[in-house]
């Protein structure tokens, strides 16, 4: 791996002022950061040929009994009211995402907001499955 | 050992811990760690493996101090709110510490609740700082009243 090209390297310092451990799994094309916070898995992703391009995120499985449309329902409600997050329903896998996806001239710009994002991340998933709970008492008339 | 047992669960949990002996006998030992910005410590004693202390310190606002006194009545009133939460102001009141005493009937129940407790100390030390910026504020606007009233301006 060539280290003049690691753009990703602010983001992996800011992980570790966060008091968070990290693993690496880069190759030829892309830059990836894995952690956990609180137990919860994180990622963030950067191409090699695109260095203004950062990626944070996590990814869920959907509860066995929710229904693919009522999640899209939710997650579009999400991504019309929340800051920065973009929630996608994963329907062949039946996987929630959460990701907040940058432009930057510089990785190191999103270092002072790191932990905000990670934040935003953490509420928009937990406000995704709370409403997606309700959702599924409303309809069970519950 | 427990303190073993707990900081290997908070790394497998993704978080860098610091393990220190409080004490020769090495019976109890602090495990601190970060997370959402902020630092924690769980106080574990091998002597005594079902009782934890978790602990967390806030600053106390320059301006609270200067304007409202002691925040005391305020941390009484959350500890009220709080049930099994303590605060103690420290260095000369420009912090104060909140701890959870929590007892159980294993490590693995402590670890299987962990985050919440953390999340519920966090809770009550927010709105404890919630509570005196709030006091303060209220307190500055009605001394301002009374003063301006004092001169006979209102």
């Amino acid at each position: 791996m060539d280290d003049t090209t690691d753009h990703l390297a602010p983001i992996e310092a800011a992980i570790e002022e966060e008091g968070l451990l990290l693993a690496r799994d880069n190759d030829d094309e892309a830059l990836r950061i894995t952690f956990k916070s609180e137990g919860d898995r994180y990622f963030v992703v950067g191409y090699r040929d695109d260095p203004n391009f950062v990626m944070i995120g996590s990814g869920w499985a959907l509860p066995a009994d929710a229904s693919i449309e009522e999640a899209t329902e939710v997650a579009n409600t999400l991504n019309v009211r929340k800051k920065f997050v973009k929630t996608a329903i994963w329907e062949d896998e039946r996987d929630a995402l959460f990701t907040v996806e940058l432009c930057v001239s510089n990785a190191e710009e999103v270092r002072p907001h790191f932990g905000r994002l990670l934040d935003v991340l953490r509420d928009t998933a937990a406000e995704f499955f709370h409403e997606l709970r309700d959702e599924g008492e409303d309809d069970d008339g519950r | 050992m427990v303190s073993e047992s707990v900081s290997r669960f908070i790394e497998a949990e993704g978080h860098r811990v610091e393990v220190t002996a409080l004490e020769d006998s090495g019976s109890l030992a602090e495990i601190v760690f970060r997370t959402r910005g902020q630092m924690f410590s769980v106080a574990v004693s091998e002597a005594d493996p079902n009782r934890f202390s978790l602990s967390t310190a806030y600053e106390v606002p320059d301006w609270v101090r200067d304007r409202a006194g002691s925040p005391t009545d305020t941390l009484s009133d959350i500890e009220a709110e709080y049930l099994g939460t303590r605060f103690m102001l420290a260095q000369d009141g420009t912090i104060f510490v909140a701890t959870l005493e929590y007892e159980t009937t294993s490590v693995e129940e402590f670890m299987q609740h962990f985050w919440k407790i953390v999340g519920r100390l966090r809770d009550a030390g927010n709105t404890a700082v919630e509570r005196m910026v709030d006091r303060s504020e209220s307190k500055a606007a009605a001394d301002k009243f009374i003063r301006e009233f004092m001169k006979g301006e209102r």
